[in-house]
């Protein structure tokens, strides 16, 4: 095995556990190296781990966040209509919109991708960010 | 030839990812900090949710030059990650070992450990021999352990396919099991 890098280990381990556990998968096993016995103790130690393992290194969370929301120009969130994307970075991203109550103009609107809990500084930041930009639209 | 040996780009974000890590670390271990401070309302964060919470602090505040692309952040943040959770587990070791009249550094933060810390040391010894069988597998374990990435994220920061990284996180898993339990075998013994 090349040091660093087990394609060939990692591949059989993969096709042999696809295949229902019992004569198919040692047969599979079996023709797949036939000349390695090593190998195949290997695979089937793995296919021993991988069946004990339960939940461990699960890292799914229990409910999975929804997925990214598909906004676009024209859609009404709330009090503001999107008018146009004008950013987008690790956070979200920043629409022009148009606000219509309680008073019309213009902002910047960031919608947040990542559903996530959130500290109390991070949202700060984020307020005074989109504060920010707010007061650049005016200017 | 296949995708892994083909495509060695993933490599890449790992040596830029060293040049950040002091500063993702510190960033950790700040929010760590208010983490901890938020340890008596109930609402302490996981390990994971604090990597993302410092992206969006430190390549969502604009600095997204220096970060160059999120590969990088969170190739950094999953070793930053992974040395804080250590020196965690390593601090609850010492303490159960009698070691608690031993002087605390302030600075010194306490995170919700994401496995017992015995079992967290063992493992990150195991990820390193992982390291020297398949180093990539033990780069998706980091990112997907350490830093919360997604199968799909991880797969996109290292510039591999899917199901690259799914055959991978699925050897690893089995490979660590059963690295663990054989030590725990031989420490029964």
């Amino acid at each position: 095995m090349i040091e660093g890098n087990a394609d060939r280990l990692i591949e059989l381990f993969y096709e042999t556990q696809t295949r229902p556990a019992g004569p198919e998968r040692d047969r599979f096993l079996f023709e797949a190296c036939p000349g390695e016995p090593e190998l195949r103790e290997q695979v089937r130690s793995l296919l021993q781990a991988h069946e004990e393992a339960g939940g461990f290194l699960d890292t799914r969370p229990a409910h999975p966040p929804p997925g990214p929301a598909a906004e676009k120009p024209g859609d009404k969130l709330g009090h503001y209509r999107l008018v146009e994307q004008i950013g987008e970075g690790g956070c979200g991203v920043v629409y022009l919109a148009e606000q219509e109550e309680p008073v019309r103009r213009q902002v910047a609107l960031k919608i947040i991708k990542l559903i996530l809990p959130m500290s109390i500084t991070f949202l700060k930041n984020l307020s005074l960010a989109v504060l920010a930009i707010n007061q650049g639209l005016r200017a | 030839m296949n995708e892994i040996t083909q495509n060695q780009e993933w490599i890449q974000p790992r040596h830029r990812a060293s040049k950040l890590l002091p500063m993702v670390y510190c960033e950790l271990k700040k929010l760590a900090g208010y983490n901890m401070a938020r340890e008596a309302s109930g609402h302490t964060l996981q390990p994971t949710a604090l990597v993302h919470e410092a992206y969006l602090r430190l390549v969502g505040s604009g600095d997204a030059q220096l970060w160059g692309s999120r590969t990088h952040f969170f190739a950094a943040a999953a070793e930053a990650m992974r040395r804080i959770l250590i020196e965690s587990a390593r601090r609850k070791q010492r303490i159960k070992h009698g070691g608690h009249l031993e002087r605390v550094d302030v600075e010194e933060v306490e995170l919700p450990l994401p496995l017992p810390d015995d079992e967290l040391l063992a493992l990150d010894e195991a990820l390193d021999r992982l390291a020297t069988v398949d180093s990539c597998a033990a780069q998706v374990v980091k990112l997907c352990f350490f830093a919360g990435l997604t199968q799909e994220q991880a797969a996109e920061d290292l510039g591999v396919s899917v199901a690259t990284v799914e055959r991978r996180w699925s050897f690893a898993r089995a490979w660590l099991f059963r690295e663990l339990k054989r030590e725990t075998i031989a420490g029964d013994l």
